[in-house]
C-alpha cells in the first residue's frame, strides 16, 4: 500500500465515525451529502470525494502544527 | 454609490445563500446606498451583464456556483468568464462561489480592483434537524455568518482586506466554537469550517472601499 492510499484509508475510517445526521454540501453540485455519501464520494475516486480528502487532509496537517 | 447583489436559488445550497444574503440586501439599503437586487431567474448573463455595464455598481456580491475561473448565475449559467471578466474592473466583488478566487480573482484584482473570494472549494455544513426551518439551524450560521460580517463590514466602508481580517476572526471563534463541542456533531463540521477560513482570500487593491 502507498502512501496515498494509506492516506485515503485514514480518512475513510475518520470519515466513518461521522454522525449520520451530518450533512456538507461542496462544489458545484448544489446538493448536501450525508455521511455515506461522502464515504461513497471517496471510494469512487470523485472529483468531490477527492476534495473531501484534501480538505480532511488539510486538517489533519493543521492539528499537527497547532495551527487549529 | 450602488451594490449589487445576485442571488440565484435553484438548488438546495443556493437557497441557502440567497435566504443568508437576504439580510444583506437589506442592510445596504438601509445604508442609503442604491441596491440592485437580482435573484432566482433574474440573476443571468444578460441582465447582470447589461445592470454592470449600465448602472457601474462599486461592490457586487456574487451568491453562485463556481470554479477557479468563472462565476454561475440561474441555472449555472456562466456569468463572469475569462470572455468578459474585464466588466468588473475598478469594482470592489465578493465572490460567494467556489475557488473562482484562484484563476478568475487573480484575473479580475488589479492596483484599482479588489476581488475577495474562495481560492478552494466554499463548504457548507447543515443541521438536518433543521431542514424545513432554516433561520433555526445553527450550524450553517457557523458558515454563512462570517460571511454576512464581511459584506457588512464593507457595506460601513470598511476596506476590502478589513472586511476579510474581521470574517477570518469570525471563522476563528466558530471553529473554537465547534472545538468545544457546543453543537451537536461539532467535530464532524471542523475541517468544513477550517477549509473555508484558509481558503478566503484578498487580491488586488486590498485598501479599496465602496
Amino acid at each position: 500500500m502507498n502512501k496515498d492510499e494509506i492516506i485515503k484509508k485514514i480518512i475513510i475510517e475518520r470519515v466513518k465515525t461521522m454522525s449520520p445526521n451530518v450533512k456538507i454540501a461542496l462544489g458545484s453540485d448544489g446538493r448536501f451529502l450525508t455521511r455515506d455519501e461522502i464515504l461513497q464520494e471517496i471510494k469512487t475516486n470523485t472529483s468531490i470525494g477527492d476534495k473531501i480528502l484534501t480538505i480532511q487532509l488539510n486538517y489533519l496537517k493543521a492539528l499537527k502544527e497547532g495551527i487549529v | 454609490m450602488k451594490s449589487l447583489f445576485v442571488r440565484p436559488c435553484h438548488d438546495d445550497v443556493l437557497g441557502y445563500l440567497s435566504y443568508f444574503s437576504k439580510i444583506l440586501v437589506r442592510e445596504s439599503e438601509k445604508r442609503g446606498i442604491k441596491t440592485i437586487n437580482k435573484e432566482k431567474e433574474q440573476a443571468t448573463n444578460k441582465i447582470i451583464s447589461n445592470i454592470i455595464k449600465k448602472q457601474k455598481p462599486s461592490f457586487i456580491m456574487f451568491n453562485g456556483h463556481g470554479a477557479p475561473d468563472l462565476i454561475c448565475g440561474h441555472n449555472n449559467e456562466v456569468l463572469i468568464n475569462k470572455d468578459n471578466f474585464k466588466v468588473l474592473k475598478n469594482k470592489l466583488i465578493y465572490s460567494l462561489s467556489c475557488s473562482s478566487a484562484k484563476i478568475l480573482g487573480k484575473k479580475i484584482a488589479d492596483e484599482s480592483t479588489a476581488f475577495i473570494g474562495y481560492d478552494y472549494e466554499f463548504a457548507l455544513g447543515m443541521d438536518t434537524n433543521c431542514q424545513t426551518s432554516v433561520y433555526r439551524d445553527k450550524i450553517v450560521k457557523l458558515f454563512l455568518d462570517p460571511s454576512n460580517l464581511l459584506v457588512s463590514s464593507i457595506l460601513k466602508g470598511n476596506t476590502a482586506e478589513l472586511a476579510v481580517i474581521k470574517a477570518k476572526k469570525d471563522m476563528k471563534r466558530n471553529i473554537s466554537k465547534l472545538k468545544a463541542g457546543v453543537l451537536p456533531y461539532s467535530k464532524d463540521y471542523l475541517p468544513f469550517l477550517f477549509n473555508n477560513y484558509m481558503a478566503l482570500s484578498v487580491k488586488g487593491d486590498k485598501l479599496k472601499t465602496i
